[in-house]
């Protein structure tokens, strides 16, 4: 279509003067002159939230630990110690020993890599195709609309974990079906989510306008309603993280998860329980882990939140 | 799509001589609106527009006025078909837009481009100046991006604005600035028609003023027709070479604009152009008040709709809906009480 762009200048028509009573410059009404762009200003109003900053340091030393775990670890994770265990915390054991005497926190700095791995692969799951079913739901409505909505109702109806047995329960225990299971289980949430952004984006005039110059659903859809949506998605995808990692552990907990002698947190929460009496350092700190973890996670959520929610001025 | 068989009156509004660029001819559209009680079978339908007429000339500016609710701005979405019609025929250069498929509507539409009402909203806040101006080029994929980023550039220069500006976001710009970005990217695939929903209502007075003069200047430059709808008679005086008066879904009066400020015929128009204030304190004219409100466009009033607000309501308005005919060459008024007189 190269008429398209047969510009007036072409035509003969001089664009140098711009018709209509001159404009003031540009710079004296727009701030400053630098451009501010939606990253610099998200991250102006981020950077005051102190403790979603504070729990955003903690997850980067978590994603640190998760890669070099096992080289910074002091012990190795299966090493046992027959003569050393269910020892206390010492300067030798900074959280003591197990039930065979192997190091806790060496231990909970290898499963670190499990649990995040875990809580990332499996949120990415849910959020990549709850927000494809939302935006597909939202956006074309009518059968599909209601058939996608009452199938995420089902889904939502069955507590969570109770969802998640039923599905290890045919797929067999294991660290990868605890993932499946996890993601089948965040679907519908991100859907929900993901389709209410939609409905009220459809009805802005801006998709309107697009549509009125031509544009097709497709475009519509990745280009003016997901980046929209992208926001939304952010947030729960982070406070999903810690849901799922407590979840996760729950199953690994009840054994239906990771299997021993794997440094799993809630699998190492679930072999302390027995000593909780002589012993309790081996259950508290692999839950403390967990409780840590999960925290930091949601703490971070709420700052996104915040600091990507366009009603907040600061 | 002529479900319902053509409007009433619809006959003899056609345009004599040149064919005309755009020919709407007993256009309705009627919303279904849901029942109230959870049992009630009664369907209720808003008619928003409801059997318009009209045709534009290449080149000429044509107005839609008429108060909120008075079906001006579903009439401009129909026409462009981002709403279905329910009724009526649409030509655009002779081509019947209503039995397009919706590709090839989508295609239609490079050739009629609109300008929204509101300049905060009608451009993506996620999207840079330059993205938006040249998404119509994106969609029809013209030219390289090294040739849209000129044409885009170009295109600010049109509207006044400068090409660095394609770098920033919409949140930076006043709304006059804003309707010029809108502006610019209904230019950028040389549109024939330009269908304007009210593009300077939202704008401060002052700004109003530039922006409709660079509308004006464009429509030179550019050989544009546009469709204007607005609700400002004054800002209609301004730029429309022919009128349209809207009541209830109707068009009650069209003329040119001269004819029609001068010699208002339909008692609708004469109230209208009675509220318009005159700069002149010594200027003493008769204003005209209508008694109540509009009524409601899902339960319109029997025969002529105006007749519970007319003052020269006479019983054959409560029965009869009046045609609109030519009461003088190129001025139409749909009007029992200036039918009776010749």
């Amino acid at each position: 279509m190269p008429d398209l762009l047969k510009s007036p200048a072409a035509a003969g028509l001089t664009v140098t003067e711009p018709p209509g009573p001159p404009l003031p410059a540009p710079d004296a009404i727009l701030t400053g002159g630098t451009v501010s762009s939606p990253w610099s200003e998200f991250w102006r109003k981020f950077r005051r939230q102190k403790l979603a900053m504070v729990a955003g340091a903690f997850i980067v030393l978590l994603f640190i630990i998760a890669i070099f775990g096992p080289v910074i670890a002091p012990y190795r994770m299966d090493q046992p110690d027959y003569n050393n265990m269910l020892a206390g915390p010492s300067l030798q054991h900074l959280c003591g020993t197990d039930e065979f005497g192997r190091d806790i926190f060496s231990r909970i700095l290898v499963g670190t890599r499990i649990s995040l791995w875990v809580g990332l692969s499996s949120v990415l799951v849910s959020a990549f195709f709850g927000t494809i079913l939302g935006l597909i739901s939202g956006f074309y409505g009518k059968w599909l609309d209601a058939f996608i909505m009452r199938f995420s109702d089902v889904l939502l109806a069955f507590p969570g974990i109770l969802l998640a047995i039923g599905i290890i329960a045919i797929l067999g225990p294991g660290l990868g079906n605890v993932i499946i299971a996890v993601a089948i289980f965040g679907i519908p949430i991100f859907a929900r989510i993901v389709r209410s952004s939609a409905l009220t984006l459809k009805n802005t005039v801006y998709v309107e306008a697009a549509r009125s110059v031509g544009a097709q659903n497709k475009r519509l859809i990745w280009k003016h309603i997901f980046p929209g949506a992208v926001s939304t998605v952010i947030v729960y995808f982070t406070m999903r993280i810690g849901t799922a990692i407590l979840t996760a552990s729950s199953l690994s907990f009840l054994g239906l998860g990771a299997q021993p002698p794997t440094p799993e947190w809630g699998a190492m929460l679930s072999s302390g329980r027995n000593y909780l009496d002589q012993a309790p350092h081996v259950a508290v700190f692999p839950g403390l882990a967990i409780f840590l973890t999960v925290l930091a996670f949601n703490l971070f959520g709420d700052g996104l939140r915040d600091a990507l929610d366009p009603k907040i001025k600061s | 799509m002529s479900k319902e068989s053509g409007s009433r009156g619809s006959e003899a509004v056609q345009a004599t001589g040149e064919r005309p660029l755009l020919q709407v001819s007993g256009l309705k559209k009627y919303f279904p609106v849901r029942a109230k009680h959870l049992f009630s079978r009664k369907k209720e339908r808003i008619r928003a527009v409801d059997g318009v007429s009209f045709f534009i000339q290449p080149g000429e500016t044509f107005s839609l006025v008429g108060e909120s609710g008075s079906g001006k701005s579903t009439t401009a979405r129909v026409i462009l078909r981002l709403l279905e019609p329910t009724a009526g025929e649409i030509l655009f250069e002779g081509k019947n837009l209503g039995l397009l498929s919706t590709e090839e509507m989508r295609l239609a539409r490079r050739e009629m481009q609109m300008i929204f009402q509101d300049p905060y909203a009608s451009l993506n806040p996620r999207m840079t100046v330059g993205e938006i101006v040249g998404e119509p080029l994106a969609i029809f994929n013209a030219g390289d991006s090294s040739q849209r980023a000129r044409r885009v550039s170009e295109l600010l220069a049109t509207v006044g604005l400068a090409s660095q500006h394609a770098k920033r976001y919409p949140h930076e710009f006043s709304g006059g600035q804003r309707q010029r970005i809108g502006i610019a990217r209904t230019l950028a695939l040389n549109p024939k028609l330009i269908i304007g929903d009210e593009p300077v209502s939202a704008l401060d007075v002052s700004i109003q003023s530039q922006v409709l003069n660079l509308m004006k200047d464009l429509q030179e430059e550019f050989k544009l027709t546009y469709l204007f709808i607005s609700h400002n008679l004054g800002v209609v005086e301004f730029i429309s070479d022919r009128i349209g008066v809207m009541y209830l879904g109707t068009i009650v009066e069209m003329a040119a604009k001269e004819s029609l400020f001068r010699k208002p015929l339909h008692p609708y128009t004469q109230a209208l152009l009675s509220a318009v204030p005159v700069p002149d304190p010594s200027h003493h004219r008769e204003r005209i008040l209508l008694p109540g409100d509009i009524p409601s466009p899902s339960a319109p009033p029997s025969g002529c709709r105006f007749h519970t607000r007319c003052r020269d309501c006479q019983e054959v308005c409560r029965r009869e809906p009046p045609d609109l005919y030519e009461a003088e060459p190129g001025h139409y008024v749909a009007c029992h009480s200036r039918a009776s007189r010749p």
